[in-house]
């Protein structure tokens, strides 16, 4: 009974830490949809919005100010990478832009770093947290609402894209981008819109990792880029669905291994062992379909 | 302001060091195409091999440089044959993932050295005298220059347009008979056993190292040369190498920051001169060589 | 009557995921002959073409060349038995000059093992290189890189490439592709001339007229079917072929 229970609170918090990588997956995953490149610099904007977040807090002491400067400012610093650098650059050999994301990315961290320190910094929301009891288990109430808010938010850019027209159009986008324009799509404003929407999803990983781990610091987005690559393999490149579960799947399967087979390897070693397995085996994703 | 032989010395060495890794990436990435983002790990498989042939076996540093070579030579090999399996993007962040796993592996076995790194890495000798100062400074130039010509000679060579031809498009060397894998193999080896011989250089340069010299920042920073000067000449490599470790040196202030310089300089290159300063396309490469020509006209008086 | 067959693919079906590209498809090719293989787009005329190529596996079926097996080997293998191909788009090495490109496509025949380290400016390659060049008309342009030459000529640049392989047969993906007419009756009568010269030829082509004006034989794929072969004069009367695919426009005029 108590290995049970122990197994499950495994699983919870696994699915608790899956869904910050699934939620940072999605913008990921979105722009490898349209663009065909991985964004890396998308860790850049996760520091962004974990800094964003802290500071709009220690000024105003409101959560939902909070959150919404996290959104606001991850949104403009996407929207701004996709105008100045993939954009221009959609050309070039495919090797520029990425190794420009890349050193964009290291960049963003090292300013940070050196505007805000080093080191990391306890991020909180007052009269957040704490744990909900049920019996012998206890669920911690961030965790719980990582999850909540991460299946939310996905089920509602699934139905934004399937149902609404920019939607369409994005996929229409990603299917071929010639026939896009042809059918008169406006392609830099459906860039711009997933941009702005998968860039936001950085800004809400950001604060659950923020709030789940208690701190924010300017290497945070080092490891959590690495899962959500992981990831976007895991559920096939360009899938929402797919980002979800893959997300999910990766933070139970890590939580189990480290809980039982812990001394054979360190955590972080798990994902790329994962990640290069799966390039090699399957290079269209686990869940993804050859082409 | 009076520069110390010694200090000057240093600068020289480690600027030949990392030119000769750069040169490296200029032959993986510029001459193959194949992205390589983690370089420093080549130059750390060279340092712990020649460490290690050194301190624990008794061997010359002649010996170990070969060593050295070899070793990194292999590691190449090995990432090159992962590297036929992957998607360009993917490739790119595997090499960085290698250099991840070259420096936890360096960290965590004692043999590497573990957390204290490997120190009394002993000065080459030649002909009974120890080689220190300056004339370890002329040794690496000299094994740069050495190296150059090696790198001058494959693109005369048919392996150097098979590089070629890969880069431009892999489809199209298959369909003209080029076996791809075996080249990409071979860009890798070639480049990292490059990086090798720095690695080699700076270990006895130093005389002690530890895995965090060989980290993804030194990496990025090898980068930055290749790109700052230009990833398709040779002098792009050295001349990048020289800017990237002189500018901190020039401007004090920038040895704070220099994560930043990397990054920043590679962004604005990529941004606005992907070709880089001396690189094949380059305008300034150009007027050089016209500059020189007219001057060696100008010598033999015709 | 066998020996005359220099390429053949026996019942070669392709799928891609649930979708079937082609279905038991048999060609045979004769020795000096041009054979047309013709279809409506996504007739599965280029998937073929890249199964004989190498680049892709059949799911079921045999390619042979000279009656040797050459599906499943890799494209540099099969370029290197003597199977030379270009491609519909025309790609190449852009950043090569027209020299450099003959000279990539050469090499592996000089080159082979450890001989990567020899120079690739060896006299009898460069010779041999110019030679091609010559034939396909681009002599004025050697020094030129690949990616600066217009359309016309950078298709006579995939040839001089496939031709540099010293094939046994040609593939030739829709050659006239893009080009003017003028550009295209150009490249038609090089084609021949290479014929006439005895290299036989297999022309992948969505332009019917070219095709049955270069042709000794046809072929005709639909759905990826072979719908009718024959001589080109039988296909385009053939009524199913008129049906499938010439449609009522090529049957009233």
């Amino acid at each position: 009974m108590g290995a049970l229970v122990e197994g499950l609170a495994h699983i919870i918090s696994g699915l608790a830490v899956g869904s910050i990588y699934a939620a940072m997956a999605l913008g990921l995953t979105l722009v490898y949809g349209l663009l065909k490149i991985l964004h890396i610099a998308h860790a850049g904007v996760f520091v962004v919005g974990a800094y964003a977040a802290y500071i709009a807090y220690s000024a105003t002491g409101n959560i939902a100010i909070a959150v919404l400067a996290s959104i606001a400012a991850t949104s403009v610093y996407g929207v701004i990478l996709a105008k100045s650098i993939y954009l221009p650059l959609m050309d070039k050999p495919r090797h520029i832009p990425l190794m420009l994301s890349i050193a964009i990315y290291l960049l963003t961290e090292e300013v940070v770093a050196n505007v805000f320190g080093h080191y990391p910094k306890g991020f909180r929301f007052h009269g957040f947290g704490g744990s909900l009891n049920w019996g012998v288990l206890r669920i911690d109430v961030t965790g719980l609402t990582a999850i909540l808010v991460t299946l939310a938010s996905t089920l509602a850019l699934w139905l934004l894209l399937k149902r609404t027209r920019i939607g369409i159009s994005s996929q229409a986008l990603s299917q071929d981008m010639e026939t896009a324009k042809a059918l008169g799509v406006n392609v830099p404003r459906v860039v711009y819109i997933n941009f702005a929407l998968g860039s936001a999803f950085a800004g809400i990983a950001a604060i659950m990792y923020g709030l789940y781990y208690g701190s924010i610091s300017p290497y945070m987005g080092d490891v959590v880029a690495y899962k959500a690559l992981v990831v976007i393999v895991l559920g096939g490149f360009g899938s929402v669905m797919g980002a979800l579960l893959g997300g999910l799947i990766l933070g139970v399967a890590e939580e189990l291994l480290t809980a039982y087979f812990s001394y054979i390897l360190p955590r972080e070693a798990y994902a790329f062992i994962v990640l290069i397995v799966l390039l090699i085996l399957r290079p269209q994703g686990l869940l993804g379909r050859r082409v | 302001m009076p520069i110390s032989t010694g200090y000057a010395a240093t600068l020289l060495t480690v600027i030949a060091a990392y030119g000769i890794a750069a040169l490296g990436l200029n032959i993986t990435m510029g001459r193959a195409g194949q992205v390589n983002l983690g370089q420093a790990a080549f130059v750390g498989v060279g340092a712990m091999a020649s460490a290690i042939a050194t301190v624990r076996y008794s061997l010359s540093f002649w010996e170990a440089i070969i060593i050295a070579a070899l070793a990194s030579f292999l590691a190449g090999a090995a990432l090159g044959v992962v590297s036929i399996r992957l998607r360009e993007d993917f490739l790119a962040i595997t090499t960085i993932g290698f250099n991840f796993i070259v420096v936890y592996v360096f960290l965590y076995y004692k043999f590497f050295g573990g957390s204290y790194g490997i120190i009394g890495i002993p000065k080459p000798t030649l002909l009974g005298m120890r080689i220190t100062g300056f004339a370890y400074t002329i040794m690496s130039w000299t094994i740069l220059l050495l190296l150059a010509a090696l790198a001058l000679y494959i693109d005369k060579t048919w392996l150097g347009l098979a590089f070629e031809a890969l880069r431009d498009n892999e489809e199209v060397a298959e369909s003209v008979g080029i076996d791809v894998r075996k080249y990409k193999i071979l860009a890798f080896a070639i480049g990292a056993m490059y990086g090798g011989v720095a690695g080699s250089i700076l270990a006895h340069f130093k005389g002690y190292i530890v895995y965090s010299d060989f980290a993804f920042p030194y990496s990025i920073m090898i980068l930055s040369m290749s790109i700052v000067g230009g990833m398709d000449t040779i002098v792009g490599a050295i001349v990048g190498s020289a800017m990237i470790i002189l500018l901190p040196e020039i401007f004090r202030p920038l040895m704070e920051y220099r994560m930043i310089m990397y990054t920043a300089i590679i962004v604005l290159m990529l941004y606005f001169k992907p070709e880089g300063l001396l690189g094949r396309e380059s305008k300034w490469l150009i007027s050089l060589r016209r500059i020189l020509r007219a001057w060696s006209g100008g010598i033999r008086g015709d | 009557m066998i020996n005359n067959i220099i390429l053949e693919t026996r019942n070669i079906t392709k799928y891609f995921g649930g979708i079937r590209a082609l279905n038991n498809v048999s060609i045979k090719i004769r020795k000096g002959s041009i054979t047309g293989i013709i279809g409506p787009n996504g007739a599965g005329k280029t998937t073929l073409f890249r199964v004989i190529a190498g680049f892709l596996k059949p799911t079921k079926g045999e390619v042979l060349l000279e009656s040797k097996r050459i599906d499943g080997k890799p494209p540099h293998i099969v370029a290197s038995m003597g199977v030379g191909f270009t491609f519909q788009v025309p790609q190449g090495f852009p950043s090569l000059s027209v020299l450099d490109n003959v000279i990539a496509a050469i090499g592996w025949r000089f080159y082979r093992g450890m001989g990567f380290i020899k120079r690739r400016t060896k006299s009898d390659i460069i010779g041999e290189a110019y030679k091609i060049i010559k034939k396909v008309g681009l002599e004025d342009y050697v020094e030129r890189k690949a990616g600066e030459l217009p359309l016309g000529l950078q298709k006579r640049l995939e040839i001089a490439r496939a031709l540099a392989l010293d094939p046994k047969i040609l593939m030739l993906d829709e050659p006239v592709a893009g080009m003017s007419a003028e550009e295209a009756m150009e490249l038609a009568g090089l084609v021949r001339e290479l014929n006439r010269g005895g290299l036989t030829v297999m022309l992948i082509e969505h332009n019917v007229p070219i095709a049955v004006e270069l042709s000794d034989y046809m072929y005709v794929l639909h759905y990826g079917e072979v719908l009718a072969e024959g001589k080109p004069e039988e296909v385009t009367s053939d009524r199913r072929v008129i049906e499938a695919y010439l449609g009522a426009g090529y049957a009233s005029g």
